[in-house]
C-alpha cells in the first residue's frame, strides 16, 4: 500500500465502514471529482481506495498498515447513553387493583388445604396405630 | 354418600372407647354397654412361671420349665412332655425367665421356645394347655397376652384367646396396618361394628394407599367412618374419598393430628417440621415460617400474598404457580421482584405482560401491539424517527410526549413548547430549556442539565458560536459546555478531513484539544492532528501527536496508526508499538499482522534496535510476541516466517525441546527444519534436504534451499581461499541437499576449486573423493539447460584440472622422498651378495614406498582419463611413466 494514500480519507468514510457505505462513498466522490478542481486525488485514487477498503473488509488483519480515522470506534457519534432523545423504556403500568380480602382468604384456604392434604398423603402411612392407645399407665 | 360435615355423633370426637365392644366413651370400667372390661389393665406376673428349674428324682436331677405354681409348690414340664410337681423349696438351679412380656402366659410361651423337647408337638400342646389356663384367668390376662402375641408377630394365638370378636378384629387390624399389611388390615377393619372403635380412623389412614387403589371398598369405608364425622382425621379421610372440601380449621386440625401421631424416628422425606410450623402459624395466625414456599405452589402464593399485605420475605414465583391465581397477585409479585420470566416461559400466558412490566425492551413489535403498549410503541417509533407511526398512535400522555420530542429534535421548537404540559419534572425543564434555546437561536439559554445530556448535542451543536475565541470564552465560563464543544470540534475536524482540507482538520482538532477533558476525546483529537500532519508531510509532528495520545490508556487503533506514520522516519518507534500490538491486539489476525509488519520494519532498518552495540538483536517485545504467536493458531506462512526469524535471532529459545508444544505446527516439517536450524547447521541442512526431497516439497523449503545455495555460491571465490565458504558448500553437498543440476555443478565445482586453493601440496593433498564429486556432478551435465551446458562443463573441467594439479604436485613432493629411499637402499645393498641380503627386511622397508607408487600410478591413470587439457595430460602422463619406472626399479630391488 502507498505510504501516504489513506483509502478511508480518500473515500471520506470512517475506518470500519461497510462495503455498501464504501461503495456509495466512492460513487459520491467520483461525482464530486467531476465538478471539483485542484483536488489531491483523482478518480483512479478513488478506485484504488475502494479496492483497498474492500480488501480490509475481507482480511481485517491487512488493516495493520492503514491509518485509522477514528482510532476509537464510535468516538465520533454523539454519546449513546440515555437522555432526552434516547429515553429508557418505561415499564408498563399495573393493570389490576389491590388484592381483596376475599381473594386473600381464597389463597389462604387453598394453601391450608394443599398443605394438609400433603401431610395426610405423606405422613398418613406412618401414623402410629400399634399398640392402640389407652394402655394403662405402667404397662409395657 | 355422607360427607364428613354431614355427620354428627355426640362424643364421637373422643379417643376413648371400650376395647371389648368398641363403644365410644364407655364411662367407668366395666363398660356400661357390654359389661366387660373396657380397657387393658396391668396384670400381675409370676416370678416363677417360665423359669427353668431342676428337681431330684430317683437319684437324678431333672430340669424342666415351671408351667404353674401354687403358694408352696411348682409344676414343672420336662422335655419328654411329662410334668411333675415339686415343693418350692426343692427347686434347684432356678433360671429366671426373661422379662419384657406383659403376661406370665407369654413369658411361658417364650421360655418354651428355648427348650429342646423330645417331641416338639407334644411338648407345645402341653405348654399350650397351661398357657390357656393362665390367660383364661381373666380378660386382662387374655388382653395382655394378645398384645404380647401380636408384638411377637404371632397373630394366630388370638383365635384361642377369650376376647370379643370385635376386639380381636380391632387389635389384629391395628397390628396388620402397623406391619404394612394393609389389605389384611382393611379386611378386619370392615368387620368392625360401624359405630364402634372411633380410633379406627388412624388405622384407615395408615391404609390410605390401598384404599385409594380399590374403589370397591370406598362405600363400606365411608359407612365405617360416618359415625365419627367430628374427628378431624375422619373428616379428612371422608373428604379424600368424596373429593370435597373442608374448612380451614378442620384441615388444620387433621394435619395437626397426623403430625402428632407420626413417630419422631419415622423415615419420611416430607418436611414435617416445616409443615408443623406452618400448621401452627396458620392456627395461631402468627408469622409464617420463612421457608413456607417449600411446601408447594399454593403455599408460595399464600406467602407472597402475605408479603404483599404485611411485609416479610416474598418467595420466587413462576408463571406456572400463578396460573389460577388472581391477576393482582401477579402484579404484586412483579412489584416485589418475585416473578421472573425465563426464556423457556416466553410463550406462556401472561409472559408478555410480565415482560412489559419488567423488561419491555425484549418484546417484539407484535408483542407490543398485542398488549396495546402504546408508550413503548411510541418510544421505539421516536428512536427510529418514524413520524408516521408516531402520528398514528392513539392520543395519550406518553405518545404525546414523543410526538413533541420528535418535533423538538427536528428544530420545531414551537410544536415542542406547545406540548410542555405533557411533560413533568426534570424532563419538562429540559424540554423547556431546549425549546427556548432553539427559539432564541442561542446556546446561552440551555441549562446545564441539557448541556450534559449527550443526546441533545446534535440538536444544540448548530447553536454554538463559530468564532473560536467566543467559543473558548463560553466554554471557560460554562464548564458544562465542554463536552458538546469538544464533540462538535471533533466532528468538524473529521468533516474537513473527508473534504481533504488538512489545515482545516488540524485547526478543528486543536480546538477540540482546548476544551476536551476526557482522555478518549483528547486522544482522538490528537489522532486527527496526526492524520492531518501526516497528509501535510509533517511526519515528526504526526508522530509526536500520536505518541502523546498513546500516553495513559489507548486503543489498538492508535498503535496501528503510529506503526503507519513512524515506519519511515522512526521505524524503531513504529516497531515498538507494533510489537505491543502484536501482544495486545484483541484478535489473533491483528497480532500476527502487527508482528509481520514489525519484522518488516526491523529487517529493513540498517540501524540496530534496542542495543548500543553494532549488532542487530531481535527487540524484546517483538521476540516475546513471536514466542507466543508460534504457539497460537496462526497460519502456516506466518509460522514459517516467525520460526525462520527465531532460528536466527532467538535460536537458544527455539532450539530447546518442547518450545513449540501446543502449536498446531508442532511436529510439522517447518518446525523440524527451523528448530534444527536453531540448534546446529548440519542438522538443519539434513532436515531441509529431507523436506526438499519430497515430491510435495513446500515452497518455503525450496526457498530456503535456494537461499542457502545462493549464499554458498556467493561466498565461494575461486581466487580466494575461504575455508568457511568451502566448508559451507561441502555441508550442502555431503548432506545431499537436492538442487537443480546447474546449481549443483556450480556448487561442486567452486567448492572443489576452493578446497584445492586452501591446500599446500607440500604438506597435504586433496582427497580422492573430490574426484568422485566432480564425476558425480558431471553425470548431471545433461540436466543443465543447453545454453549453460558448456559453462557448466567448463567449470567441471577446471575443477578437475585443479584437483589433478594439486594431487599431482602433492604426489611429486612425496615421490622425491621415495626416490631418496630408493637410492639409499640401493647403496646399502649394492655389493652385498644376494644371499646375504635380508629380503624380508628389504621388502618390509620398501613396502610403503611401493604402495605409494602403486596408488600414485592408479590415481594418475584416473586423473589422466578425466583431464581434457592436452598439456596437462602430457605432464601427468610423463609423471606417471616416471612413477612406473620407479616402481619397476623398486620391484627389481626387492626381488633380486
Amino acid at each position: 500500500m502507498d505510504e501516504r494514500r489513506n483509502p478511508y480519507v480518500i473515500l471520506g468514510v470512517p475506518y470500519g465502514a461497510t462495503r455498501g457505505e464504501a461503495r456509495r462513498a466512492a460513487a459520491r466522490r467520483s461525482r464530486e471529482l467531476r465538478q471539483r478542481q485542484d483536488t489531491p486525488y483523482s478518480t483512479e485514487d478513488v478506485t484504488w481506495a475502494l479496492h483497498q477498503v474492500e480488501q480490509v473488509i475481507d482480511d481485517p488483519a491487512s488493516g495493520v498498515e492503514v491509518f485509522r480515522v477514528p482510532a476509537a470506534p464510535g468516538i465520533l457519534d454523539a454519546p449513546s447513553g440515555h437522555g432526552l432523545f434516547n429515553p429508557r423504556a418505561v415499564p408498563m403500568a399495573r393493570r389490576s387493583g389491590p388484592l381483596t380480602d376475599e381473594a386473600f382468604n381464597g389463597i389462604r384456604h387453598r394453601a391450608v388445604a394443599s398443605v394438609s392434604k400433603s401431610v395426610l398423603a405423606a405422613l398418613g402411612p406412618h401414623v402410629s396405630c400399634w399398640p392402640p392407645d389407652q394402655e394403662e399407665e405402667g404397662s409395657t | 354418600m355422607l360427607a364428613a360435615n354431614q355427620t354428627h355423633r355426640p362424643g364421637a370426637a373422643t379417643n376413648k372407647f371400650c376395647w371389648s365392644c368398641g363403644v365410644p366413651d364407655p364411662g367407668s370400667d366395666p363398660c356400661s354397654a357390654c359389661g366387660l372390661s373396657s380397657r387393658p389393665r396391668r396384670v400381675s406376673r409370676s416370678e416363677l412361671i417360665g423359669a427353668t428349674a431342676s428337681i431330684r428324682q430317683r437319684f437324678r436331677s431333672r430340669s424342666g420349665l415351671v408351667v404353674a405354681e401354687t403358694a408352696t409348690s411348682a409344676l414343672l414340664a420336662f422335655p419328654d412332655a411329662s410334668v411333675s410337681e415339686a415343693p418350692g423349696e426343692k427347686l434347684g438351679d432356678i433360671g429366671r425367665a426373661k422379662s419384657g412380656a406383659r403376661s406370665s402366659a407369654w413369658t411361658l410361651v417364650s421360655a418354651s421356645r428355648r427348650i429342646k423337647p423330645n417331641d416338639r408337638k407334644k411338648f407345645d400342646e402341653l405348654i399350650t394347655s397351661f398357657v390357656l389356663t393362665l390367660i383364661n384367668r381373666s380378660i386382662h390376662d387374655a388382653r395382655a397376652f394378645a398384645l404380647d402375641a401380636l408384638d411377637a408377630d404371632c397373630p394366630a394365638w388370638l383365635d384361642r384367646i377369650k376376647l370379643t370378636k370385635s376386639e380381636r378384629d380391632f387389635l389384629v387390624a391395628s397390628y396388620y396396618a402397623a406391619r404394612g399389611k394393609n389389605a389384611m388390615a382393611l379386611e378386619r377393619l370392615l368387620r368392625l361394628p360401624r359405630d364402634r372403635y372411633p380410633t379406627k380412623d388412624l388405622v384407615f389412614l395408615r391404609c390410605m394407599g390401598t384404599i385409594k387403589a380399590d374403589l370397591t371398598k370406598h362405600d363400606e369405608i365411608r359407612r365405617q367412618l360416618q359415625f365419627f364425622g367430628d374427628r378431624p382425621i375422619t373428616q379428612a379421610l371422608l373428604s379424600t374419598l368424596n373429593d370435597d372440601n373442608l374448612d380451614d380449621e378442620t384441615w388444620l386440625r387433621s394435619a395437626g393430628a397426623v403430625l402428632d401421631k407420626v413417630p419422631e424416628d419415622a423415615e419420611v422425606t416430607f418436611p414435617r417440621a416445616l409443615a408443623a410450623r406452618f400448621v401452627n402459624a396458620m392456627e395461631t395466625r402468627s408469622t409464617l415460617p420463612d421457608d413456607t414456599w417449600k411446601l408447594g405452589a399454593e403455599s408460595r402464593l399464600y406467602q407472597l400474598a402475605q408479603a404483599t399485605r404485611s411485609g416479610g420475605p416474598a418467595p420466587q414465583i413462576t408463571l406456572a404457580d400463578l396460573e389460577d391465581a388472581p391477576e393482582c397477585l401477579m402484579d404484586d409479585a412483579i412489584e416485589l421482584g418475585a416473578l421472573i420470566v425465563s426464556a423457556a416461559d416466553r410463550e406462556k400466558p401472561h409472559a408478555k405482560y410480565v415482560l412489559a412490566r419488567t423488561d419491555p425492551e425484549v418484546l417484539g413489535h407484535d408483542d407490543l401491539v398485542e398488549l396495546n403498549y402504546q408508550a413503548e410503541l411510541a418510544r421505539r417509533a421516536f428512536l427510529r424517527s418514524d413520524r408516521e407511526t408516531l402520528a398514528s398512535l392513539a392520543k395519550g400522555q406518553i405518545s404525546d410526549q414523543f410526538k413533541f420530542l420528535e418535533a423538538l429534535r427536528t428544530g420545531d421548537f414551537e410544536g415542542a413548547v406547545g406540548g410542555l404540559a405533557s411533560f413533568e419534572g426534570l424532563t419538562r425543564d429540559k424540554v423547556a430549556s431546549l425549546a427556548q434555546s432553539l427559539a432564541k437561536g442561542s446556546i446561552d439559554h440551555a441549562s446545564n442539565e441539557v448541556l450534559t445530556d449527550g443526546t441533545t448535542w446534535p440538536v444544540l451543536a448548530p447553536l454554538l458560536p463559530e468564532d473560536p475565541s467566543a467559543l473558548n470564552n463560553l466554554s471557560a465560563s460554562r464548564p458544562a459546555l465542554r463536552g458538546i464543544v469538544a464533540w462538535r470540534a471533533l466532528s468538524g475536524s473529521v468533516a474537513r478531513l473527508w473534504d481533504w482540507d488538512w489545515e482545516g482538520a488540524l485547526s478543528e482538532a486543536k480546538r477540540c484539544l482546548l476544551v476536551a477533558r476526557d482522555e478518549h476525546t483528547r486522544d482522538e483529537a490528537l489522532n486527527l492532528i496526526a492524520c492531518a500532519e501526516w497528509e501535510l508531510g509533517d511526519d515528526a509532528d504526526a508522530i509526536a501527536a500520536l505518541s502523546s495520545a498513546l500516553e495513559g490508556s489507548y486503543t489498538e487503533g492508535l498503535q496501528v496508526n503510529i506503526g503507519v506514520v513512524a515506519a519511515s522516519l522512526e521505524p524503531q518507534l513504529a516497531g515498538e508499538h507494533l510489537g505491543k500490538l502484536a501482544v495486545e491486539a484483541p484478535t489473533l489476525g491483528m497480532r500476527v499482522a502487527a508482528a509481520r509488519r514489525a519484522l518488516e520494519l526491523w529487517y529493513a532498518d540498517p540501524d540496530p534496535w534496542e542495543t548500543q552495540e553494532s549488532e542487530h538483536v531481535l527487540p524484546t517485545q517483538l521476540r516475546n510476541a513471536l514466542r507466543t504467536l508460534v504457539r497460537s493458531d496462526i497460519d502456516e506462512a506466518s509460522f514459517v516466517r516467525f520460526t525462520r526469524t527465531m532460528s536466527r535471532w532467538d535460536e537458544d529459545w527455539l532450539g530447546r525441546p518442547g518450545q513449540l508444544s501446543g502449536s498446531r505446527f508442532e511436529g510439522s516439517l517447518a518446525a523440524a527444519v527451523y528448530q534444527a536450524k536453531a540448534r546446529d547447521f548440519q542438522e538443519f541442512v539434513k532436515a531441509l534436504a529431507g523436506v526438499v526431497a519430497r515430491e510435495d516439497a513446500p515452497e518455503w523449503a525450496t526457498d530456503e534451499r535456494d537461499n542457502l545455495v545462493g549464499s554458498a555460491l556467493e561466498a565461494l571465490n575461486p581466487e580466494e581461499a575461504n575455508p568457511m565458504a568451502t566448508s559451507f558448500g561441502l555441508v550442502l553437498i555431503d548432506r545431499g541437499l537436492p538442487m537443480e543440476a546447474e546449481a549443483y555443478i556450480d556448487l561442486v565445482g567452486f567448492t572443489v576449486v576452493g578446497i584445492c586453493a586452501e591446500i599446500d601440496p607440500s604438506e597435504a593433498e586433496p582427497k580422492e573423493r573430490f574426484l568422485d564429486l566432480v564425476a558425480q556432478a558431471r553425470q548431471r551435465i545433461d540436466e543443465v539447460k543447453a545454453q549453460e551446458r558448456e559453462r557448466s562443463s567448463g567449470l567441471l573441467d577446471f575443477a578437475i584440472m585443479r584437483v589433478a594439479r594439486t594431487i599431482a604436485l602433492a604426489r611429486m613432493n612425496q615421490s622425491s622422498e621415495v626416490i631418496d629411499l630408493y637410492n639409499d637402499v640401493l647403496i646399502r645393498v649394492r655389493g652385498v651378495p644376494s644371499h646375504q641380503v635380508n629380503r624380508s627386511a628389504l621388502r618390509s622397508a620398501t613396502q610403503p614406498a611401493v604402495d605409494f607408487l602403486s596408488d600414485t600410478e592408479r590415481i594418475l591413470e584416473r586423473i589422466i582419463a578425466n583431464v581434457s587439457d592436452p598439456d596437462l595430460t602430457g605432464q601427468l602422463s610423463e609423471f606417471r611413466n616416471e612413477i612406473r619406472q620407479l616402481l619397476t626399479e623398486f620391484n627389481r630391488l626387492r626381488s633380486s
